[in-house]
């Protein structure tokens, strides 16, 4: 999932000042698992943003809504109403969720309430981190299930740079070494022959930004029903 | 001109290599006159390329200089500041400054460093850059040049000796060395054991292998701790006297460690040369080799 982490308060407070009437817009899948951006934190956020005001003698009125996802079109769309209500929505989507909130609504600002940090998993209660860098080019066939684009500081598609100490690595010395992990997790396997050539640089013409994919047997069908 | 390191390591004559670190500031002289002090001591100087991350000199520019006041030089081309688009055209301008050898490696990370909030680039790995450079020679790779104006590189990396997880880091050498690598030189290693796994491990590859030895700074030894010097782990014991000797006496005793274990590095056989760095203590590698 996309993992993301709010923005301070007094920097999405900061963004409102010249506005008077806010939409505080949650997101109901990822950023909802990870505690940044669901219904809830919405709530909470438009109670804090009232608080705040109140504390400053402003005028301002503040609420939420949430909806299942703000990368659909047709989610989105049930915030139409509501938009026409306010002068500036916060969107507690990630990235994506809030421009297509922004293209959706030209006619109101979105501002940003989270920032959006990785693709990643929940590792524990209340921790999440990074799996994927979305390279458009899958190595984990030949690392173990391991993906040194990511979890290698510097992305080596070889093996080690020169650095990790004690099986750590060089960049933090509490995380494992990827690729010492993608050793020993090929030869428990009987494939560390997998890494017997190199790896070729990896093409970033498969990665242009922005991408785009299309799914045309779908698209077809879709546009024929 | 053929790079006489090369022909050095051809001849089986243990080659002696000093590193040389590019200064920070835009005046070369003082690069000029620490290799001039290294004249007819050394076979080749090794010249760094930001290393731990922090701003010099460009390699390619002090490597330039020092081949015009007569030295033989190894350049560092590190992957972590340019993409393969830059690191090609550096190694091209090295080939055009006749700068034959290049040190290929993937480089210490920017948290070392003293720009942290950097882009780390890290378009080629150190075996994906030995391999462009390796095709470039032949225009087999992504240049365009062609075999009308030919030029060559005698291309080398940087090879982890320990023990520390060492099947690891033998299996990134041997790509290295399949992809092109004619030299590797160790990362700073304190005594001759350490460099076992290394030796026997590529035992069956013709690569020359240089031991790396560092005469470390005060400063490196009083704030030691094992990861504080990227790649380097200097044995408990040795940091533990030279942590109780105080200034004076470390630096005494450092430098006999050092001249010691180069002296073995010669006699022993089992190296094809040595690569001496001394952070900030470069005027005293005269005197170790």
């Amino acid at each position: 999932m996309i993992v993301a982490r709010r923005k301070p308060f007094p920097e999405i407070k900061g963004m409102l000042d010249p506005y008077s009437r806010a939409l505080v817009a949650g997101c109901g899948t990822c950023v909802a698992v990870c505690l940044a951006g669901g219904e809830k934190e919405a709530g909470v956020l438009a109670s804090q943003l009232m608080i705040a005001s109140s504390v400053d003698k402003k005028e301002f009125y503040a609420s939420a809504a949430t909806v299942e996802r703000q990368c659909d079109r047709e989610f989105l769309e049930l915030f139409r109403d509501r938009v026409k209500e306010v002068d500036a929505v916060v969107s507690l989507a990630c990235g994506a969720g809030i421009q297509f909130f922004a293209e959706m609504y030209p006619e109101v600002p979105v501002l940003p309430g989270v920032d959006t940090s990785f693709i990643g998993v929940a590792e524990d209660a209340g921790e999440w981190s990074e799996r994927c860098r979305s390279c458009n080019q899958c190595y984990l066939g030949i690392t173990g299930g391991i993906c040194p684009v990511t979890m290698c500081s510097k992305g080596l598609l070889n093996g080690p740079c020169s650095g990790p100490i004690h099986g750590k690595c060089e960049v933090d010395h509490e995380r494992n070494c990827a690729w010492i992990m993608i050793y020993e997790r090929l030869e428990q396997q009987s494939r560390i022959g997998l890494q017997d050539a190199p790896a070729p640089p990896m093409n970033h013409g498969l990665r242009p930004h922005p991408s785009r994919l299309v799914h045309s047997a779908y698209k077809r069908r879709f546009n024929i029903g | 001109m053929a790079s006489l390191f090369k022909e050095g390591l051809k001849s089986g004559a243990f080659q002696i290599v000093a590193r040389l670190v590019p200064p920070r500031s835009a005046n070369l002289a003082g690069v000029s006159a620490l290799a001039a002090s290294w004249k007819g001591k050394v076979n080749s100087i090794l010249v760094a390329d930001n290393p731990s991350a922090i701003m010099g000199v460009a390699s390619l520019v002090s490597a330039e200089r020092l081949v015009r006041d007569g030295h033989d030089v190894i350049m560092t081309l590190s992957c972590r500041d340019r993409n393969r688009m830059a690191l090609g055209s550096t190694a091209l301008g090295a080939a055009a400054l006749n700068i034959e050898s290049i040190l290929c490696v993937s480089g210490d990370h920017f948290n070392f460093g003293d720009h942290p909030e950097s882009k780390p680039v890290y378009d080629l790995d150190s075996v994906q850059l030995i391999g462009m450079l390796r095709d470039m020679q032949d225009g087999s790779g992504s240049t365009a040049n062609g075999p009308t104006e030919p030029f060559s590189f005698f291309l080398g990396a940087v090879a982890r000796a320990t023990a520390d997880h060492s099947m690891p880091h033998l299996m990134k050498a041997r790509k290295k060395i399949s992809d092109g690598a004619r030299f590797l030189i160790t990362l700073p290693i304190f005594t001759m054991s350490e460099l076992e796994p290394v030796l026997s491990g590529l035992s069956d590859s013709p690569v020359k292998i240089l031991a790396g030895v560092l005469l470390p700074s005060y400063e490196q030894i009083r704030s030691y701790q094992d990861g504080s010097i990227p790649g380097t782990l200097i044995p408990e014991e040795l940091v533990r006297s030279w942590k109780d000797a105080g200034e004076e006496a470390f630096i005494s005793s450092s430098a006999a460690h050092v001249k010691k274990l180069v002296s073995e590095l010669k006699t022993s056989g089992r190296v094809a040369g040595v690569c001496v760095s001394a952070t900030g203590r470069e005027s005293e590698i005269e005197g170790l080799i």
